[in-house]
Order: structure tokens, then C-alpha cells, then sequence
């Protein structure tokens, strides 16, 4: 029988569905063809956008990408995408996108204060040159500063880390990825001596609980919560709980919701471990052989400036990461005040809910797996939440197994890949490895073939300390690279744009569109996206994924990683190296900064005949070098042998990527655990091996308040987050049609007698005010998000509603991460 | 030339007198299993779906549409009835109208994929 090409199609179409969904269809739908006669080639790439990590299948014609859809292949999403990875062929293709090199000029010369006008590439590299060299000169180089991505490549994350740190030797990089994760990565150093979780998405086919803590996966990783609806729906007794601030999309599939009283996650945790030890639910076994005990400190402030009355008040700001050890007895007499009925006072939430939630931990026989991501990292006690979380599932044994285990979440797509695993942060290094360690430094040094001492080694300024030296005058020269964080930093009016806007200051954004970010800087440098460029991603399971460069950038657009290597050519290590450290390797006289870092015989080695030959790459052919797989493999360097093991570079082109560590060709699915992790030997069961004595930390931390709580003048709780349908600062999602239609402006979600009692009618503009500032925004009663009584919930895409304006720039203490839930604020109607 | 100094990411306008399009997609709708009738009916009864089958709580649906806008509505019409969980893309193939109705072509050659 002959099928009209669109039935041939249609049945295509379900049995690409069918296959992704585990379903039969009634009927044969004839043969599964990934292409569509309409001549396109297709390869693979890891999305765009969220830490899931889904590959998707990309289809290019004439030179432009037309199409994508999941990658069948791809054990993450198994053919799915979600709406965004569904629109990922036109994120590229907005109008407005930039090709030349734009600087603020009058009358033909630099002017802070003059229009954008284009320039050349080689024009933007003088000027910066000059600005940076001039700052060097100053002030030395904590007055140059860098502001990355966990969007960045690795390949990004790598040059920049060797650029800021070995060739200005200046600490001061810090990656967007501190808005989103140092408090889960403090959290993993703290309890277990090395980042990024110990099981992976394997666990979701696995468990028998699922307790989502403040994440709202329905939205922010929906083909992760597809598996794990999958699993709810076919396995029998399988629970899902859902705790946020309010109520969001994920509650639909919830067996025990759970809305609860901004902050007071902390007291509901503790109460878990507190029900555990009372009804004795300890694993003894392993918490004697597995576990330390420590006391943390507490009053550790809430990382404000200094002169701040909460931050004199604080008696251990100073002291916020240390701990003493305690005994086991010690902590159960700590948590024993989290009482059921002390839980349920600090939450609001009903005693039954708070019971049943402690059942699903303490019941032997319950595989739990804790998810979070936002909830509990952009908290002012976000790393106090990861280790109470961890302490719950050390306390019973309930981890580094199949379906048992906390899940950190990742919210950038390379997070995990770029920021935390290359060390792209003001105190790290790769692999784990600090700035104030001596022996890391040491290490770094003798890989990088750098004379000692070159590694600065004071911790340079995180993102939120970065805005305020900039507005301080203290940090002078500063390149923002694939973030928008003039729209995503806390207090932006008061503590961003002052900084930018400095006469003191040169600020250099590249970026491919104009977001407010680019337009609030002296000069903006047009850069290359996605698969414009040869690239590499590490998901949240630890999962890295390579991809190659598939089209070409507009013209004049060019890559983070071009940019950073071009601009290494304009600095001689005289310029920027003291005499002392050249005395020590004289043979690095005269040369570059490229030369030193780039031209090293280790990132040079691979010659342009490694290069895939079906595939462009602008970089490669720029540079005359492979250059991605020589940062690729002299990266790895550092962390094969050392639990952080990446396979072989061309391995990654043929695998739909792989979990480090990666042993003998075999990636690992759980850490520390014995069978699954080739560094537990024999016999050892577990072993936490990131700590010394092999042992996991179960912290004994306290409930403390948030910094700004509702009060008389200010009477709501703000909350900030995402959309399904927008990415972040939504600088690609709303240059898409289709994405911009479907979530055109931010709205307050408020509770609708909330509404009622301010006179305000749904759709009406309010007025969102705090201590800080105001933004105008309309009122959703109806919304899929539906906040409690006094609390409203802004997302933060849509520049046009700059919600970040009014949110406060308190951090937690020791991981600096901005807590972006909570903060004071009245709503008053904009009169008609 | 000058950059606008207020940033616009623009709702880039329709694209002027394109040839008109056949949009084919296909979807999983995860479901509750008590409800699959009634999903089925209120799925069946938008314009341009196909409901395929339906096994346990997970339903395959294919869609014929004009545009991919109107994939996205009609995303948000399934995600809105009752008892469904999560509605995902597969599948997704356009070209123009006329092309479409044509007799059907053999396996394509042109689908590499490393």
C-alpha cells in the first residue's frame, strides 16, 4: 500500500515516539529513519540549556541548523526534548544578533560615555590590552578581574583558568556557576572531600522514593522528572514527595506535597535526623565505620558588606567554615530539640505530612532519592542544607547505591563540566584542587611547566565581592564572558550597574546578543554559540559530552576560547610577571602569554590533521593547532589517577558521553562504592576516598533565619526563579517566536485573596518594592505557580521586569552563593 | 551603526509571504493510568491530533499543524487537562504544504549521525 508522504511521515513521527516512550504501537509503522529525505546532515551535541544533559540529534542544511530532535541514542532522554531543546535550532537566528566589535566612542576615540560604535577585532584587542596592562600597572592584578560561565565550554573554562591564574596571575575568575552551585559544591567538600554527586541518573529507574526539596523538575529538568514520572507510574508503592515554598507543577504527581515556611528546610532536616535516631533507624554498621561527626559554626552572618548591622552582629562570620569534631551522642543531643512539633511551628506544615516524609527515610527498606538544585543552594544557609541532606542518608546508609542517594541537581549545563571540574572559581584550581594549598599550587605549576610561585595564592573576589570592588573602584579592567549578569546579579541597581558604570572601570562583555548586560559596557565583543563552535559539556551526573563545531558563526562573530587564546598574543611575560619568577625560567623571556600558556608543546602537540576532517573548526585553523584537544588532554592530566579520570578526547566524539571517573574504558555509575568504583578496593564496601580517612562528615548545624523576613513595611515574601519555556536571563529563549509567545513578560504569581486584599485584579500592574528598589509587574492569580499567603513568586528572563533590582545581596557565608528566594517586599496596586 | 540603547530581543516578525507549511510532530504525554478515557477524549478532540496509543500512563499522540506555535499551544492544552503529568516532544519534521501530500519517497540517504 502507498502512504501519502504525510501519513509516511505521521507514522514515522509515532514510531520515533513510541520507541522513546517504551510503548508498541497497534501497528507496524514501517522503518525508524532519523532523516527526512529533506537532505540535511545530522550530528550529535549535548542542549543548550539546563544540567540535564540531553543530547539532541542536530540537522544542518545550506550551513544553518533547521532542525533538531532528541537523540534516540542518548541514555539521558532516550529521544525526548523538552520545549526548549525543541527550539534550539533558532536560538542562534535572532534578528539582533551581533557581528562586529562594538566601543562607546566620540569623535573617534574612547569615550565611557560616547555610543557604541563598530570597531575591528584588532582594535578591541588594543584597547583592552591598554586598559588591562594600565590596571596591572596600578594596582597589580587583583585590580584585573574575569566573569565566566558554567555555560562556558571546557575548553573555555580552561584557557581562562590558565590565563587569569598562570598568566596575570590574578585569583579574581569567577564563574556565573557561583550564583547556581558553590553551595552544593561547599557542601560536597564539606561532607565528603570532593565534588559532584556519587550516583547518577540511573538511580531514578531505581528508587522507591523520590523527595524533591525546594526543585521544581516539572519545569527545570522535565526529561528527568519524565523519568522519574515513569517510574512512579510503573512501580508499585513508589512515592513521590514535593516540599517547595510554593505550590509549582511538580506537585501534580506528589503523594505527600509539603509547602513550607521560607528557611525552615533546615529545622524539617533536622527533624528527620532527629526521628531517625529517635525511632532507631541508624544504621549503626555503617555510620561506625563510614562516618565523622562534626560541629559546624553557627551566627556566621549572611556574607552582606562588612559594615552591615547583621554582619558586626554575627559572632563567627569570620570563622564560618570550621568545625570541631564531636561524637555521635553529641550530635543526637544536637538534634534532638527538632522535635516533630518544633518542625511543624518553624514550617507551617502539617504534622502528618512532616511524619510521613521522615517514614520515607527511615524505613530500612525505602531506597530514597533526595533531588535539589535552587531551593537549597541559593540560600543564605545553602551549604548547612547539602550537609544536613547528606547527614539524613549517612545516618542510614541510604547512598552510593542503585536508587539510594541525595542528588545534587546541576542547574547550567556545564556547571559541573567547565566551572567546578576545571576550577573556574576565585579559589580553585582543576580537579578539585584549591589556590591555598601549597602542594595543589605546586602541582598546577609543574603541569602548566610554570615557574614557581606563579599561582597567586590568596582566593580572588567571588561574583557578588566582584560588583562591589567594581563599584568600589578597586577592580578596574573586567571581561564578562556568556552571562548576563547585570540582569542576574542580586541589588543590581545598587551593587551592579554603579560598578560598570565607574570612570574608572573598563568593562569588556562578550556576548552574541545585546543583552542589558552588553549595553551597560564600555566595550562588547560578538561571540560564536553552540555548535558554531567545536565545544564540551559535563551534566550533572557527570556525564561529559563533546560536540563539533557543525556551523559557522556569523561572520565576525567568534568564540569565549578565541577570544581569551587571541588575546594571550598581546601580553609578554615582562608586562606581567615580576623579575623574581623570571630569574627562576629565563628560557620564557620574550614570550608571549600564548606562547607560555597556549604554545606549551602540550596544548600545541595535536596537529590540524587530528582535526575531524567532515567537520569546520574556525579555532584550530586560527591558531594552526588542534587546540581544543590540547587543553582537553593536558586538563585531564590533572585528574586521571586521581578519581576525576576523562577518557581519551576522540572517545568522547563517538560515545554519547561517559560518567568520570573513567577507568580502563569503563565510566562509573556510583562513587565509593565498592563494584561500581574502581577506586574501592576489594572488600572496602565504601570508601569516601575525597577525605583522608575515607569518611563522610555528618555536620551538626543549627536552624538559623534567613537574613530579611517579612515584617510590618515590608509584608511579602519574594521568591525568584524560572519558566519552563525561558532560559535564565532569557537572552535566546525570547529571540524565539514561538518561546516568547508562549511566556511574553514575567508576572508576580500571588495567592488570589492576597489579590483580593490589596484591591488588585488579576492581570493589573503592581509595584514590587523592597529597601533596595521596585519593579512594575502584573499580578497572576491562575498561574501554574500558586504561592501561599504572603509570599509572590517573580521570574527573572524578562529584562523589561528587572526583578533583580529589588532582590537582596546577602550570600550564604561560606560558599558566597546569593540566596535569589528570599527577601522582604510590599506590593501596591499602579493606579489605573 | 549605533546600537539601540534599550536592548529589544525581537519578536521576530512572521516571516512575510512564506510558502505555507505542514508541521509534523509527535509527542509522550505521561498520564494518570485512572484516566486515560478522559484524556483520550479531551486529547482526540484537538485539532490536528492523532492519538496513537496509550499503554499504562504513557501516550504516544501525533500532530499535524501549520506552524511550531502550534505545537506549543496545543502542548499547553494536553499539560492542562486533568491528570496529566508531563507532555514531551519526540519527533518533529517540516516542509512545505504542497511537498507533503506527495507520493511517499524511499529511505532517505542523508541522515548521518557519528
Amino acid at each position: 500500500m502507498l502512504l501519502s508522504r504525510r501519513d509516511y511521515l505521521k507514522a514515522q513521527a509515532a514510531a520515533a515516539a513510541a520507541a522513546a516512550a517504551g510503548v508498541s504501537l497497534p501497528a507496524s509503522a514501517g522503518n525508524l529513519l532519523t532523516g527526512e529525505g529533506a537532505k540535511l546532515t545530522w550530528s550529535k551535541a549535548p542542549c543548550r540549556f539546563c544540567g540535564t544533559g540531553c543530547s539532541v540529534m542536530v540537522g544542518v542544511k545550506d550551513g544553518n541548523v533547521v532542525a533538531t530532535h532528541g537523540d534516540v541514542k542518548s541514555e539521558v532522554n532516550r529521544g525526548l526534548n523538552c520545549v526548549k531543546g525543541y527550539f534550539l535550532s533558532k536560538i542562534m537566528y535572532g534578528e539582533d544578533r551581533l557581528t562586529t566589535p562594538l566601543l562607546r566612542m566620540t569623535n573617534g576615540k574612547y569615550d565611557k560615555e560616547g555610543e557604541f560604535t563598530p570597531i575591528t577585532w584588532d582594535h578591541a584587542f588594543d584597547i583592552m590590552a591598554e586598559k588591562w596592562k594600565e590596571a596591572l600597572k596600578k594596582k597589580g592584578p587583583t585590580s584585573v578581574g574575569m566573569f565566566g560561565s558554567g555555560q562556558w565550554t571546557i575548553y573555555e573554562g580552561y584557557a581562562a583558568s590558565k590565563f587569569m591564574k598562570a598568566g596575570l596571575r590574578s585569583n579574581n575568575l569567577d564563574p556565573n556557576a557561583r550564583h547556581c552551585m558553590a553551595s552544593a559544591v561547599m557542601g560536597f567538600m564539606r561532607t565528603f572531600g570532593m565534588d559532584e554527586p556519587m550516583g547518577c541518573y540511573d538511580d531514578m529507574e531505581n528508587a522507591d522514593a523520590f523527595v524533591l526539596w525546594g526543585s521544581n523538575m516539572a519545569e527545570m529538568h522535565p526529561i528527568l522528572w519524565t523519568r522519574i514520572t515513569d517510574r512512579r507510574l510503573s512501580h508499585p508503592g513508589c512515592k513521590v514527595a514535593v516540599l517547595s515554598t510554593f505550590e509549582h507543577r511538580s506537585f501534580d504527581l506528589a503523594d505527600i506535597g509539603m509547602v513550607f515556611t521560607p528557611g525552615s528546610d533546615l529545622a524539617i532536616l533536622n527533624y528527620i535526623a532527629n526521628h531517625i535516631i529517635q525511632t532507631g533507624k541508624v544504621d549503626k554498621d555503617f555510620v561506625a565505620k563510614h562516618c565523622n561527626f562534626k560541629r559546624g559554626r553557627d551566627d556566621i552572618g549572611y556574607g552582606l558588606r562588612p559594615e552591615h548591622p547583621l554582619e558586626k552582629k554575627a559572632k563567627n562570620a569570620d570563622k564560618a567554615t570550621e568545625s570541631d569534631p564531636i561524637s555521635f551522642e553529641e550530635f543526637a543531643a544536637f538534634v534532638a530539640p527538632y522535635t516533630l512539633d518544633k518542625a511543624h511551628e518553624l514550617s507551617g506544615v502539617p504534622k502528618n505530612r512532616l511524619e510521613a516524609l521522615a517514614a520515607l527515610y527511615a524505613d530500612p527498606t525505602v531506597k530514597v532519592m533526595s533531588l535539589w538544585t535552587m531551593g537549597f543552594n541559593q540560600h543564605v544557609r545553602g551549604v548547612w542544607a547539602n550537609n544536613l541532606v547528606y547527614n539524613i542518608h549517612l545516618l542510614t546508609g541510604k547512598i552510593a547505591q542503585p536508587g539510594n542517594g541525595p542528588f545534587s541537581l546541576t542547574g547550567q549545563p556545564s556547571a559541573c563540566g567547565t566551572a567546578r571540574e576545571v576550577g573556574t572559581f576565585s579559589h580553585r584550581l582543576p580537579a578539585d584542587m584549591v589556590v591555598t594549598n601549597p602542594e595543589h599550587r605546586r602541582h598546577a605549576e609543574e603541569i602548566w611547566k610554570l615557574p614557581g610561585g606563579t599561582i597567586p595564592e590568596k582566593p580572588g573576589y567571588h561574583a557578588v565581592l566582584q560588583d562591589r570592588m567594581l563599584k568600589d573602584g578597586k577592580l578596574n579592567a573586567y571581561w564578562v564572558q556568556c552571562n548576563n549578569n547585570m540582569q542576574t546579579a542580586p541589588n543590581t541597581a545598587k551593587e551592579t550597574f554603579p560598578g560598570y558604570r565607574n570612570p574608572e572601570n573598563f568593562i569588556v562583555v562578550s556576548d552574541p546578543y545585546p543583552t542589558v548586560t552588553a549595553l551597560a559596557a564600555d566595550l562588547i565583543l560578538p561571540t560564536a554559540m553552540w555548535v558554531e563552535k567545536e565545544g564540551g559539556y559535563g551534566n550533572a551526573e557527570r556525564r561529559t559530552q563533546l560536540w563539533r563545531q557543525l556551523v559557522n558563526a556569523p561572520d565576525g562573530a567568534r568564540s569565549d576560547l578565541w577570544q581569551i587564546v587571541e588575546f594571550s598574543k598581546r601580553f609578554t611575560v615582562e608586562e606581567v610577571w615580576p623579575e623574581e619568577l623570571l630569574a627562576k625560567k629565563p628560557e620564557l623571556r620574550g614570550k608571549t602569554l600564548f606562547d607560555v600558556l597556549y604554545r606549551n608543546g602540550q596544548v600545541d602537540r595535536f596537529p590540524l590533521s587530528d582535526c575531524a576532517p567532515e567537520y569546520e573548526n574556525f579555532e584550530a585553523k586560527q591558531f594552526g593547532f588542534y587546540l581544543q584537544k590540547g587543553l582537553f588532554e593536558e586538563y585531564a592530566a590533572f585528574g586521571r589517577g586521581h578519581g576525576h579520570d576523562l577518557a581519551d578526547f576522540e572517545q568522547y566524539h563517538v560515545e554519547r558521553g561517559l560518567r568520570w571517573p573513567v577507568v580502563n574504558g569503563q565510566e562509573t555509575k556510583w562513587r565509593y562504592r565498592e563494584g561500581y568504583d574502581p577506586y574501592v578496593k576489594p572488600g572496602e564496601g565504601v570508601r569516601f576516598y575525597g577525605n583522608k580517612d575515607g569518611k563522610a562528615n555528618v555536620f551538626a548545624l543549627p536552624y538559623e533565619p534567613p537574613a530579611e523576613s517579612p515584617d510590618a513595611d515590608y509584608p511579602f515574601w519574594l521568591s525568584t526563579g524560572r519558566v519552563i519555556e525561558h532560559w535564565h536571563s532569557g537572552s535566546m529563549t525570547l529571540r524565539v517566536p514561538e518561546l516568547r509567545k508562549a511566556f511574553p513578560n514575567a508576572v508576580a504569581f500571588m495567592h488570589p485573596d492576597d489579590a483580593k486584599q490589596l484591591n488588585v485584579r488579576r492581570g493589573q500592574e503592581v509595584r514590587v518594592t523592597s529597601r533596595r528598589g521596585e519593579v512594575r509587574v502584573r499580578v497572576e492569580t491562575r498561574g501554574r505557580n500558586k504561592p501561599p499567603r504572603g509570599l509572590i513568586f517573580v521570574p527573572f528572563f524578562d529584562h523589561t521586569v528587572l526583578i533583580n533590582k529589588v532582590t537582596l545581596d546577602a550570600t550564604d557565608p561560606i560558599s558566597k552563593q546569593t540566596d535569589y528566594k528570599k527577601c522582604a517586599v510590599k506590593i501596591t496596586p499602579v493606579s489605573a | 551603526m549605533p546600537i539601540n540603547p534599550t536592548p529589544s530581543p525581537t519578536a521576530a516578525a512572521a516571516p512575510v509571504s512564506r510558502t505555507p507549511e505542514i508541521h509534523i510532530s509527535s509527542l509522550v504525554i505521561q498520564h494518570s493510568p485512572a484516566q486515560t478515557d478522559a484524556i483520550q477524549a479531551a486529547a482526540s478532540a484537538i485539532d490536528g491530533l492523532d492519538w496513537c496509543v496509550s499503554e499504562n500512563g504513557k501516550a504516544v499522540v501525533t500532530l499535524v499543524t501549520r506552524s511550531a506555535g502550534a505545537v506549543m499551544d496545543r502542548i499547553a492544552a494536553l499539560n492542562a487537562l486533568p491528570g496529566v503529568h508531563t507532555t514531551t516532544m519526540v519527533y518533529h519534521h517540516y516542509e512545505s504544504a504542497d511537498a507533503i501530500d506527495g507520493p511517499t519517497d524511499g529511505p532517505a540517504a542523508n541522515h548521518a549521525a557519528p
